[in-house]
């Protein structure tokens, strides 16, 4: 009763619990004990007894002594302890810190309600992960050529050397080669366009004239073989990989798109007719061979203790 | 039935929250704080141990006590030599003194610190097991561990060694008095005296504490072991009869006072007759317990009063004031606060729940620790 309203006046609670200062001094008055009898049986000073005999709370200690001195005076003159310090707790309670640690010494409820949380808090986790997996996958780029195994390897290195690559740009032009507009990306997704510039650029020397491209039609007119015009505009693939053996590797370009990713065979070739600048991470640099707008590139330089080689061209 | 809608579930969640506040918080963030802290309990665990001669307490932080066992362990010997473990706690008390030659059992802590540091470990990590039993996974454990005010640095150390072998992250010690003041609830941090008498199963420590720290203390090897002897040696040397340490006891809980007054109390207790070497029985009473006990009461009571002697007079003004308090289990033993309190002529009180009062100031320091740093720990 008295635990439900701690906060209410000490006066509206009376009727509830009887205050323990009256009871001690009735039971104290029953036995015929003088207040300076108390002090000599509880050694407490007497302006202590007064206070509790006359429930003045705010003159008594801090209530693990307070406690104390009920009992210790209920003892003494024969009255009720529980009830006298269940008295004092309902009216000086509400104004006083209590001491409530709970000792439970059986263990089941416990657990029980740990429980909720932890699976709450896998699940949050689960579906975070989930999460981050689903945008992780749809934010990356294609990767355009690290699974591409379509292109044999023997195109893919016909393509790579430099006159083949020069010759592709008339070649692209010319009619009837159907070059896809999105195809200068990466030369290893379009095979068809360059197995035709290849062709082309065989057949370009006793055939110049006849062409209707325009750097061509040039090299008509000056009678130069047709490999000089073709070269002097065309421009050689940014960056050529060639892999003497199976290396991993990254290359992002200014923009921080990833152009090239994953794991490439030695003996394989990858060339990249992209501006620059291009960001190249080779998982084993010893086994690769670089070259930059035609320039070979010395790896060795930036290659680290563990064979891995992180460098920008441009 | 009308369907909550979730938004409507996550403001009722946040209201269960609110609601764990006596006034409604302006701000969210005290409910961010308590949501916090709950994700924190998954992880972290605080524990509190109270690693007695007799018993040990463990408190679980925002749990309370949860395990209080008698510090034995029961150890099984097998043919080829090897040792395990065969019970831990009460199951091993019960075997005290009533086993076969292969199974010996141990109290691995001898007047409060380690006197066998293996098997307190195992001891240790059969509690912390138990208090994180069916947990999904094993949290990171910080441990406060309660040592003697008079403990070594070597005994020390020892304790602490076997709390991390028994599991724990991190480990802090604390000394006794200053936890069980803090359990008892005595205000430390005023600037007035407060004294504290804890009466363990191997030591009493009596310090005067002021200002969070301790103005005087002394510990003396004297606690519930040592009334068990004497009650043992008592009967020996009166009755001619030998009684168990788990006998003994049983007669110290029953019968036994510190101070002559109370009613004689009678307990009938069978031994085994020294000469004739069969099982007797015979009747013992509180006064004859309190003969027995006078040798290790008035070690205590020596000690409170060189403490009263040690303390600077204003403190000593303020303990006279308020009076002393008794903690431990060997506050229980009856009469025990009269008998101080006639010999120094102050008022001495019993705290509530004496026999845990170290534990829980180990865990109201836990709390404290987080907001004020580690004030009361020892190196």
């Amino acid at each position: 009763m008295a635990e439900e309203e701690p906060m209410d006046l000490p006066g509206r609670q009376e009727p509830l619990q009887p205050k323990p200062g009256g009871l001690l001094r009735a039971a104290r008055e029953e036995r015929g004990l003088s207040l300076d009898e108390m002090v000599v049986q509880t050694k407490l000073p007497r302006s202590m007894l007064d206070a509790i005999e006359n429930d003045n709370f705010e003159l008594l200690s801090e209530p693990v002594y307070v406690r104390g001195y009920y009992r210790k005076y209920a003892r003494v003159v024969g009255a009720d302890e529980a009830a006298v310090i269940a008295g004092y707790e309902a009216h000086a309670g509400g104004q006083l810190p209590k001491l409530e640690i709970p000792v439970l010494l059986q263990d089941e409820p416990l657990r029980e309600r740990r429980r909720a949380p932890v699976l709450l808090i896998f699940l949050v986790i689960i579906v975070a992960a989930v999460a981050v997996g689903w945008w992780l996958l749809s934010a990356a780029p294609e990767p355009v050529s690290a699974g591409n195994s379509s292109t044999p390897p023997s195109v893919a290195r016909q393509q790579a050397s430099p006159p083949a690559a020069q010759a592709r740009q008339p070649a692209a032009s010319a009619p009837g080669a159907e070059r896809p507009a999105t195809g200068n990306r990466s030369t290893t997704s379009a095979g068809g366009p360059r197995r035709l510039a290849l062709e082309t650029t065989m057949a370009a020397a006793p055939e110049t004239a006849q062409s209707d491209d325009q750097p061509a039609a040039e090299a008509g007119v000056t009678g130069e073989p047709a490999a000089e015009p073709a070269e002097a505009v065309q421009v050689p693939a940014a960056l050529v990989l060639e892999f003497n053996e199976a290396s991993w590797v990254r290359v992002e370009d200014g923009s921080g798109r990833r152009v090239l990713n994953g794991l490439i065979q030695g003996g394989e070739t990858r060339a990249i007719d992209e501006t620059g600048p291009f960001s190249v991470f080779l998982g084993y640099a010893p086994g690769v061979d670089v070259s930059f707008q035609g320039e070979s590139v010395d790896v060795s330089q930036h290659m680290r203790g563990n064979n891995t080689a992180r460098f920008t061209v441009e | 039935m009308p369907k909550t809608p979730p938004v409507g579930r996550f403001r009722a969640f946040i209201a269960g929250y609110n609601d764990s506040f006596p006034n409604p918080p302006a701000s969210p963030l005290p409910v961010l704080q308590l949501m916090l802290d709950n994700i924190r309990g998954l992880f972290v665990n605080d524990l509190s141990i109270d690693l007695g001669t007799a018993n040990t307490l463990v408190y679980v932080r925002d749990q309370g006590i949860v395990l209080n066992e008698p510090s034995v362990v029961a150890i099984r010997t097998d043919a080829r030599g090897a040792k395990r473990i065969e019970a831990v706690g009460i199951d091993a008390k019960r075997m005290l003194g009533r086993t076969p030659s292969n199974i010996n059992t141990i109290r691995p802590l001898k007047d409060g610190v380690i006197a066998d540091f293996m098997v307190t470990e195992k001891m240790l990590q059969h509690f912390i097991r138990k208090v994180h039993k069916r947990r999904m996974f094993r949290p990171i454990t910080r441990v406060i561990v309660c040592v003697p005010y008079g403990s070594t640095q070597v005994e020390r150390r020892a304790i602490r060694e076997s709390v991390t072998n028994a599991g724990a992250r991190k480990v802090m010690l604390v000394e006794e008095p200053v936890a069980a003041a803090i359990g008892a609830g005595i205000p430390v941090g005023e600037a007035r005296g407060s004294m504290v008498l804890d009466i363990g199963g191997g030591t009493s420590e009596v310090a005067v504490i002021s200002l969070n720290g301790i103005v005087y203390a002394e510990s003396v090897r004297i606690g519930g072991d040592r009334f068990d002897e004497a009650i043992v040696s008592y009967v020996r040397r009166q009755y001619n009869m030998l009684i168990g340490e788990a006998t003994a006891e049983r007669i110290k809980h029953e019968i036994g006072t510190a101070f002559p007054g109370h009613e004689v109390q009678e307990i009938d207790v069978v031994g085994r007759h020294l000469s004739a070497g069969v099982p007797r029985s015979f009747t013992l009473n509180s006064n004859e317990i309190l003969d027995a006990l006078q040798e290790p009461l008035y070690g205590i009571v020596g000690a409170v009063k060189t403490a009263l002697e040690s303390t600077p007079p204003e403190l000593g003004s303020d303990v006279a004031d308020r009076g002393i308090v008794l903690t431990g289990g060997g506050a229980l033993l009856r009469d025990l606060d009269k008998l101080i309190s006639e010999e120094t002529g102050l008022p001495v009180i019993i705290a509530d729940d004496p026999l845990t009062c170290v534990a829980r100031g180990g865990g109201m320091l836990l709390e404290m620790i987080d907001r004020q740093g580690e004030v009361y720990t020892l190196d």
